[in-house]
């Protein structure tokens, strides 16, 4: 019986997605730094409370689409909390979603963040009047 | 030399020094939260150079205009957390007397 505790109880320990991401995933538009200059998402997230630490080594995915709730993989194996998404086109939008990696398996998403890199209109209606 | 010098300095000022100066007007962009830039140039459709920016007002003044000539004036802004760009308005002309 105390056997079949202790398996339930790991079962329930190693059992991927039982780890959540609870990180605040957030975003921001920067310049580029990079010569051609164009735009950049900063992406940044914190660490999991529960199932990554020194000895549970994690990893982060990065889940990227153009509207909301379509993400796909983006890039994986980022061992950092942050992540410069530099193929973003001015004019779009994108939405960012992360999840942690560890060797049990991967953790819930996080929260959806969302850039828009729309244009601002342009003004109308100019008029130049000369005043003597 | 210094005579001719000051005679034209003189002559350069009297063509300002009647206060002649463009007032400008727009319409404001679609995208809250945005400072315009207004441009000038002598030739209708540019290259246009930029007179002012980080304006948050709808108008502008230029003072810095010659009796006789003609100015073609464009405006755009600029988003201010991202620094995006928008397109210039349309082109507006204006003939100092």
């Amino acid at each position: 019986m105390r056997k079949l505790a202790l398996l339930f109880a790991m079962a329930l320990l190693l059992a991927p997605a039982s780890f959540a991401q609870s990180a605040q995933l957030r975003t921001k538009v920067v310049k580029r730094k990079a010569p051609g200059s164009g735009l950049q998402v900063n992406l940044s997230w914190n660490a999991p409370n529960v199932g990554c630490s020194v000895s549970e080594v994690c990893t982060y995915a990065i889940y990227r689409g153009p509207t909301s709730g379509s993400e796909v993989l983006l890039i994986s194996g980022i061992t950092a909390t942050n992540y410069q998404d530099i193929g973003v086109v001015s004019g779009d939008s994108y939405f960012y979603e992360t999840t942690a990696v560890n060797v049990i398996g991967q953790s819930v998403y996080s929260n959806e963040a969302s850039v828009n890199l729309a244009l601002p209109g342009p003004p109308t209606g100019l008029t130049a009047v000369p005043a003597p | 030399m210094k005579i001719l010098f000051t005679i034209s300095l003189l002559l350069a000022l009297s063509s300002v020094a009647c206060g002649a100066e463009v007032k400008l007007a727009w319409n404001a962009s679609s995208t809250p939260g945005v400072r315009y830039r207004v441009y000038r140039s002598t030739k209708s459709g540019g290259p246009y150079r930029m007179i002012g920016s980080g304006i948050s007002a709808l108008t502008y003044t230029d003072s810095g205009v010659f009796d006789g000539k003609t100015y073609f004036y464009v405006v755009n802004c600029r988003e201010l957390n991202d620094n995006q760009i928008s397109k210039y308005s349309n082109q507006a002309k204006a003939v100092i007397p």
